[in-house]
């Protein structure tokens, strides 16, 4: 296992953050975890990167514990926090090259320029003082610096915020070629479709929570579809579904919300006349306001 | 072993470049103090005229010297009392409040101490080489004010025998290890806040606390007792000028006190959660 955490609890205070949060990830996977702000992202990062020690519960990353053995660990993680920051009047190269060596290497490799290159990050940027650049910036400077001592492991919370489509892209296939090298990925988001495009399990937190683990299929499996039935003519009697609610009725069309098996929806619009059916796979976004849409 | 040394070098040398500016500010502009404060001898109308002045002066004014025993007689004593004028005390220490303060509190309020620490170096290895910047800024500072009473001197004309450097030298290591005293006590603070201004305002409130302390005890017989609770009543440069010895019990107190400081908050930021 890459990452094992396991009942882990925390509270600051009076204030719950973590209750009995399970995490199993292996080795060369790409996992996301999902959830609004204020769910518990944030401190099972910091917990599982040793910054927060947890109230109960054990945590391993790579078979290390990472509050004892944390030195040992970093040498072999790459980490970006939530917020990049940087000290004042340094420059983008300063910081590389002090990070770089911050992990025992010497000089820039063809790795961090290959990084650089791809997640367009010029020269002429990194000479600049860090305090002019863009948050995109910032946060590209803050990937390079996860990433550039190739880690086994690379954790990212809120990875893609701030970046451009392109660069997000970039960033995507970068994730999946380390994903292919065997380096295992944990990144946090609450950016939707940046988690399906990547990530082949996610988790799902709420109130520091786990209230759902598994692929995103897995996750779609058992929640609600919508489906929108058009009848050739307004049905004379009165429409009894089995495994579905209507949600609206209009004319000729009918939404209707499917909770069960759709075989026992198809054999009951068979009694009527249809015309034609829309039916939409659950998007993680729809699975996400399922979970979260209660949430102000 | 090895590559942990290799990596708190780094992180000394790092924070050494960053704080080399301020830390260049603050002892040029104490150099230039202590020249010019030789040539104040000439505004007195010579050493023998100042201390006939001191022997008019109410013990309250004494005591802010830590004069009451006596001021002494030579240059050496003018200059080494002059080493307890407020813009010393001020200036001087804001490089050891402001930099204890910078090394956790702010790193944490920032954000940058969770890029740093994702290193494979100790968080308690990582203030350590932020200790070693401290104890070298210091050191260097003090080196700076007793420099400029030295070149002062020369440029004066004070006549060789006049002038002890040695007893200058002591009274800068007492001054040095008062201001690593309080940049210990500043960084233990450090290591529990995560509010940079906040740190700053507990260390400046103590050690104006702590001047006040000093200053009662010596001029109020009922805070007597309360004098040796404050680092201010183990610095002493009149004393060591006057007495011409150099000051061993206050050194050890004031270092017992930055390394029993500095120790607890290697300890307490080992322990802590950083979580803001």
């Amino acid at each position: 296992m890459a990452i094992e955490i396991i009942n882990v609890a925390k509270k600051f205070g009076h204030v719950r953050a973590l209750e009995e949060v399970n995490l199993i990830i292996n080795e060369g996977e790409v996992f996301g975890f999902l959830g609004p702000n204020g769910a518990g992202k944030t401190t099972t990062i910091r917990i599982a990167t040793g910054f927060i020690r947890p109230d109960a519960g054990s945590v391993r990353l790579l078979g290390l514990d990472p509050w004892a053995q944390s030195a040992e660990l970093k040498g072999r993680i790459g980490f970006l926090p939530d917020r990049v920051a940087f000290d004042n009047g340094i420059s983008g190269r300063e910081f590389l090259k002090y990070m770089s060596n911050l992990h025992g290497q010497k000089d820039a490799s063809p790795w961090q320029q290959e990084l650089l290159d791809r997640l367009e990050l010029s020269q002429d940027a990194l000479t600049r003082k860090v305090r002019g650049y863009s948050s995109g910036m910032t946060k590209k400077l803050g990937l390079v610096q996860a990433m550039q001592h190739r880690p086994e492991l690379l954790i990212m919370d809120e990875p893609t915020e701030a970046l451009d489509p392109l660069v997000r892209q970039s960033l995507f296939e970068i994730i999946k070629e380390l994903s292919n090298q065997g380096v295992t990925i944990f990144l946090s988001s609450h950016v939707l479709p940046d988690i399906q495009e990547v990530c082949q399990r996610v988790s799902l937190i709420r109130g520091g929570e786990i209230v759902e683990t598994g692929s995103v299929e897995s996750l779609r499996l058992g929640k609600y579809r919508t489906m929108v039935v058009d009848f050739k003519k307004i049905p004379d009697t009165e429409i009894i579904l089995e495994g579905a609610e209507i949600l609206d009725m209009d004319g000729t069309r009918m939404v209707i919300k499917i909770s069960g098996d759709i075989n026992d929806v198809i054999r009951s619009l068979s009694r009527y006349e249809v015309d034609d059916i829309v039916y939409e796979r659950l998007s993680l976004e729809e699975l996400f306001l399922e979970y979260y849409g209660d949430i102000d | 072993m090895e590559t942990l040394i290799s990596l708190m070098i780094n992180v000394f040398l790092y924070t050494f470049r960053r704080s080399l500016v301020g830390l260049t500010a603050v002892s040029v502009g104490l150099f230039l103090i202590s020249v010019l404060i030789i040539y104040t001898i000439e505004a007195f109308g010579g050493i023998a005229e100042f201390q006939r002045l001191f022997e008019l002066m109410p013990d309250s004014i004494l005591a802010l010297f830590h004069a009451q025993g006596g001021f002494g007689t030579t240059p050496t004593s003018y200059i080494a009392g002059d080493y307890r004028h407020p813009i010393y005390l001020i200036t001087g220490f804001s490089f050891g409040i402001a930099f204890a303060s910078g090394a956790i509190s702010r790193e944490i309020e920032r954000g940058t101490i969770l890029m740093y620490l994702a290193s494979p170096i100790e968080r308690w290895q990582y203030v350590l080489a932020k200790i070693g910047v401290l104890v070298i800024g210091t050191a260097i500072i003090a080196f700076s004010i007793w420099l400029g009473s030295f070149v002062g001197a020369e440029l004066y004309g004070l006549p060789k025998g006049e002038i002890d450097n040695m007893l200058l030298v002591f009274a800068q290591i007492n001054m040095w290890s008062l201001m690593l005293a309080f940049g210990g006590i500043t960084l233990l603070i450090s290591a529990y806040s995560s509010d940079g201004g906040l740190t700053i305002a507990w260390a400046a409130g103590i050690s104006i606390v702590m001047y006040f302390v000093d200053f009662l005890s010596l001029i109020w017989s009922v805070a007597e007792p309360l004098g040796p609770l404050s680092l201010f009543h183990y610095f002493d440069p009149v004393g060591i000028a006057r007495d011409a010895v150099f000051p061993w019990f206050e050194f050890l107190i004031l270092m017992g006190v930055s390394a029993l400081s500095m120790l607890l908050a290697l300890y307490v930021f080992q322990k802590r959660d950083i979580s803001n």
